[in-house]
């Protein structure tokens, strides 16, 4: 397979192994180009319409698909707030900071982390 | 009436000091409270025991932990207030003291509180609980949110389920509490180790093999213990001692054989638990969907909503700060107590008392004399800062209930990003306006080393106090212009060392991450008890501080060592370019920064300052840090030597800046 960014000829293992200190290598539904750690979204039906949590406008609604993050520090974080894999999370604000509903609770989080919890849109 | 009955169980309640295992007592069971921030623990606890902690509608308001002693239909247990933890994988360091506790008690009964209309989110800590073989409770509270969602739940059925108490109560209220206290002394542990969730055959296979490893651990938990292990790394798990040798050998457990990397365990337990909490609520759990929008959602719009917010927030400071704290508290309320109480009859008759008891002059003075620990100590405890402190307590109560502050972190996130911190720093910040070193204990809710640090060093150089702020307030409320310059200068070093802080601590810049709360009116008894827990733990630190250092004074002018700091400092003053007398004013600071400022207002009252002077003397005066009892809560907090660094830089940054701005009047000839 070819990157989409800087062009280099790889194979599909070669970037899983690029993936190795990610811990959802299993889920993930990207892949990283070992030349130049670009990320883009395998070319399958359901992830295309992967989106980052960030990109969800204000009263839409989004289905959590995976948490998307290398660092262990910021998966803990999320996940030990019971911020998982097939909620629905719905956009509350945009502006100063980001203000998410997951069932009846409201969480505030900034870009930084939010851009790791991959959700796919609900109409 | 139960509102004075808790208050005078107040002392019976302490928070504890750092090292939680020395201070429980050994002699009886205990009853732990656990669960996720702002879910009732707190509530729980006051309604179990009827003492009083602060309770308030802001995650983590716990530092530290709660205890005390209670009888429960004739047994004696000591209940356990704990820090907020969503999970047994801890992140900040109160999550961890909370997951210390739970594992040091494991024979003990455990109470899960969590909120009952989120039982979805919080049951996968339950799960863990269990998981780990303690006796557990499962207490659903906040049952009355549940009418207004119109959710049911089916309370039998998820006991059976879980194969625990479930009891669904109202803390607040005090509902379901005696049903509660029934479930406690009745507690009978299931005989066998039951396993309630197993985890995909890859995982328990992991499972076998840490539990074969040799560790000494209660034997109980060995199952929780070895996901402990597998999900985090060992150095995070610190209640467990492992050698390096152990740690070696989990790390080849952990390792996937055929490509050599780490097993995605974190991530693949937490949804296994997950799904079986969805499982089990599916089946307990019916709702119909309501969503209508209430004055109460439009009202949180408006809070955050920066074009709203902002005059929102300058309207809380306007009434909150300044009418009720400034104007009332250090106006009316100080001016009663200092000149129609004291001056006419508290000293009086103290003076009238020693000189008759006291033959010699010089001890005398040590009780009545110009230090004099009754006309100084006591007189500016009682007089000066508690009329200011109280009134400013009352109003951060109200506002803390009400939910206010986690709006106000997410307004001001945006800005604190730039000087270091995340939106969450601003509970100490507010905090700090009251009392610094209550604050500078609460910035141990801060998730990173490096936030906690900026947040030290901002609250010790440019967030005055209360006390010192009322104090501020009443000299420079008549000079409009001074009150500018200093507000200016404030904020500026404020932002300043903030952005140089951020760009020279290593370490990667916060995230902001919080739950939010919803905004709830707050209750009269509550704010009343509140705003008088805090009063008297202000009082015990503070006023035993003012007498220390009416003695050391006393001492000090008797030996000439007094003469002589006076003397070493008059150079550094001169420089200030104010009076000489301003020495003894900042020796005061040396013990608190609001005694300091109030030698300020004596001084400014007998006429011996020009404006120019009183503004650069205030402006030093508050970047000090606030008092000796914070410099010994950030040694005790950050460490000796980073405690000892932050007190030196802020005396050093204090001089610095007082001395430029005396220049900048100079160099400008400004007036004011």
């Amino acid at each position: 397979m070819k990157c989409k960014l800087c062009g280099y000829q790889f194979d599909i293992k070669q970037a899983v192994q690029s993936c190795a200190s990610c811990p959802l290598t299993k889920n993930c539904p990207l892949v990283r180009c070992p030349n130049c750690n670009y990320e883009w979204p395998l070319d399958s039906e359901e992830s295309n319409k992967l989106v980052p949590l960030t990109s969800l406008k204000k009263g839409e609604k989004g289905k959590i698909s995976t948490i998307c993050t290398s660092q262990t520090e910021y998966l803990k974080k999320i996940i030990s707030m019971g911020i998982m894999p097939g909620m629905t999370i719905e956009m509350i604000r945009r502006f100063p900071t980001l203000l998410c509903q997951i069932g009846f609770s409201q969480f505030a989080l900034d870009d930084e982390i939010a851009k790791y919890i991959l959700v796919s849109r609900i109409n | 009436m139960k509102i004075i009955e808790r208050m005078k169980n107040i002392n019976s309640t302490k928070d504890c000091c750092h090292d939680e295992n020395v201070c429980l007592s050994k002699e009886y069971n205990k009853i732990i409270l656990v669960g996720s921030p702002n879910v009732g623990k707190s509530a729980l606890f006051n309604a179990l025991t009827d003492s009083y902690v602060t309770v308030s509608n802001y995650p983590g308001t716990t530092v530290g932990i709660a205890k005390t002693t209670t009888s429960i239909e004739g047994k004696n247990y000591e209940v356990i207030d704990t820090p907020g933890m969503y999970s047994l994988l801890s992140i900040t360091e109160e999550e961890k003291i909370s997951r210390k506790i739970v594992f040091s008690y494991a024979k003990d009964i455990i109470i899960h509180v969590v909120d009952a209309k989120n039982i979805e989110r919080m049951l996968p800590l339950t799960l863990q609980l269990i998981e780990a073989n303690f006796s557990v409770i499962l207490v659903l509270n906040l049952m009355d949110e549940l009418d207004k969602y119109k959710i049911k739940i089916n309370i039998e059925k998820l006991g059976k389920k879980l194969k625990i108490p479930v009891i669904p109560t109202i803390a607040t209220k005090e509902v379901g509490v005696n049903e509660l206290k029934t479930a406690i002394n009745t507690y009978r542990k299931l005989p066998q180790k039951q396993i309630l969730l197993t985890y995909s055959a890859r995982i328990e296979k992991k499972i076998e093999e840490v539990i074969k490893l040799p560790l000494k651990y209660h034997q109980q938990s060995l199952r929780s213990i070895a996901l402990l292990l597998l999900q985090d790394e060992t150095t995070e798990i610190e209640f467990i001692p492992v050698t390096k040798t152990f740690t070696s050998k989990i790390n080849i457990i952990k390792t996937d054989v055929e490509n050599g990397k780490s097993y995605p365990f974190l991530y693949e337990i937490a949804l296994a638990r997950q799904q079986k909490a969805t499982e089990i609520t599916s089946h307990t759990l019916s709702q119909q969907n309501s969503k209508k929008t209430s004055i109460v959602d439009e009202l949180n719009e408006l809070m955050i909503n920066p074009w709203t917010g902002i005059p929102i927030l300058i309207v809380v400071i306007y009434i909150g700060l300044y009418q009720i704290v400034g104007k009332f508290g250090a106006g009316y309320a100080v001016d009663f107590i200092e000149n129609i109480i004291f001056k006419n009859y508290i000293n009086p008759f103290f003076i009238h008392t020693i000189t008759s008891l006291i033959p010699w002059k010089i001890v005398q003075n040590l009780f009545v004399g110009e230090y004099g620990m009754l006309t100084l100590g006591v007189r500016y405890a009682v007089a000066i800062i508690l009329p200011i402190v109280g009134t400013f307590f009352f109003v951060f109560a109200i506002i803390e209930d009400s939910g206010y502050l986690p709006r106000l972190a997410m307004l001001i996130d945006r800005v604190f990003k730039k000087i270091g911190l995340s939106g969450r720093a601003v509970i100490p910040m507010v905090l700090g306006l009251g009392c610094s070193t209550m604050a500078t204990m609460v910035t141990r809710t801060l998730p990173t080393k490096r936030e906690r640090i900026m947040a030290t060093i901002l609250l010790a150089l440019a967030i005055p106090c209360s006390a010192q702020l009322g104090v501020l307030f009443t000299l420079l409320v008549q000079y409009p212009n001074a009150l500018m310059v200093w507000g200016f200068v404030i904020i500026t070093i404020f932002l300043l060392v903030g952005y140089l802080g951020a760009k020279l601590l290593p370490g990667n810049p916060p995230i902001f991450f919080m739950e939010v709360p919803p905004l709830r009116l707050p209750t009269f008894s509550n704010i009343i008890i509140k705003t008088y827990a805090r009063i008297v733990w202000y009082l015990k630190e503070v006023l035993p501080l003012f007498i220390l250092a009416s003695f050391i004074l006393w001492v000090g002018q008797i030996i000439g060592l007094f003469n002589l700091l006076v003397w070493g400092l008059s150079y550094p003053i001169k420089l200030l370019g104010l009076p000489e007398k301003t020495a003894v004013a900042f020796i005061f600071g040396f013990f608190r920064r609001d005694f300091g400022a109030a030698g300020l207002y004596d001084m400014h009252k007998a006429g011996l300052f020009t404006v120019n002077q009183l503004t650069i003397a205030i402006i030093s005066m508050t970047l000090f840090p606030a008092c000796i009892a914070q410099g010994l809560m950030m040694v005790k907090e950050r460490g000796k030597k980073m405690g000892v660094a932050i007190f030196i830089f802020c005396i050093t940054a204090a001089f610095i800046v007082g001395f430029s701005t005396n220049l900048t009047f100079i160099l400008f000839k400004i007036h004011l």
